[in-house]
């Protein structure tokens, strides 16, 4: 079985598949305070794939900011769904969340480069991982991260 | 879940220290603000020590950019110091172009010294 509908990421990610054995789905409540289990998760993943330290960090940091850009500012009975799939090539993740009652996002500060926080997220994503994407819509937000062996 | 974070206020040789112990992410930084928040804006020398920090990530950041420009204010004798000794914190300073905003140290008696 080849990964659902990843039109939007890499083709050379075709071939994984999403067997049992190499695939992991988590869901958590959506709330800050539980993302630290998806940083463990993929953290744990990415060890057993053999990634180095640093880069185990990149993940967990890259993790983390994704599911900020997906679930930041959402009703607070929201869910988060974290899908990991991996093969040789590497590791790739999936973060989905169907927000219950969508909420005015924060405020969002200047950086001193000029940068919102949510521009600094996404310049941590792109220098931590091989490719990533992020989609926000109002019935669904969806973003992914691909790390590569 | 959530591992904590500890802000303990010090004062090390007169100079106010914000020792900050744990992950600093979207559910812990409030408590990092509200910490940075009681340190008056009075032009000194102000050390934020992240060397027992394990996770900091772009909100985090952003409550280390807002004290500093909240302390700037102070004057231009002001100086915000922080001290990183963990690779993976030393490593999103520098991504994000914030070791050329912030005076970064490996140990707190760097810091001191400046």
């Amino acid at each position: 079985m080849t990964l659902p509908n990843h039109s939007d990421e890499p083709t050379q990610w075709g071939s994984i598949t999403n067997s049992p054995e190499r695939s992991m789905a988590l869901t958590i409540p959506a709330r800050p305070e539980l993302w630290g289990l998806a940083r463990m998760a993929v953290a744990s993943i990415a060890s057993r794939l053999g990634f180095d330290f640093e880069e185990i960090e990149d993940l967990r940091l890259a993790v983390d900011e994704l599911s900020m850009a997906c679930a930041s500012g959402i009703g607070p009975d929201s869910v988060l769904h974290l899908n990991c799939h991996w093969s040789e090539a590497g590791l790739f993740v999936e973060c989905m969340v169907i927000p219950v009652v969508a909420v005015a996002n924060g405020e969002d500060g200047q950086f001193p480069a000029g940068l919102s926080q949510k521009e600094l997220s996404e310049s941590i994503l792109a220098v931590l991982v091989d490719a990533y994407g992020i989609s926000l819509g109002e019935g669904s937000r969806r973003g992914w991260l691909r790390k590569d062996a | 879940m959530d591992a904590g974070l500890q802000v303990h206020l010090e004062k090390f040789e007169q100079v106010p220290v914000v020792r900050v112990v744990g992950e600093v992410d979207l559910a812990t930084a409030p408590e990092l603000q509200a910490r940075l928040a009681e340190l008056p804006a009075d032009g000194g020398t102000v050390i934020i020590d992240l060397s027992e920090v394990t996770f900091l990530d772009s909100t985090g950041l952003s409550v280390l950019v807002a004290g500093w420009k909240r302390l700037s204010e102070g004057g231009d004798q002001s100086s915000f110091r922080l001290v990183v000794n963990r690779p993976a914190i030393h490593r999103v300073l520098e991504v994000t172009g914030l070791t050329h905003v912030f005076d970064v140290f490996a140990t707190l008696e760097e810091a001191i010294k400046g």
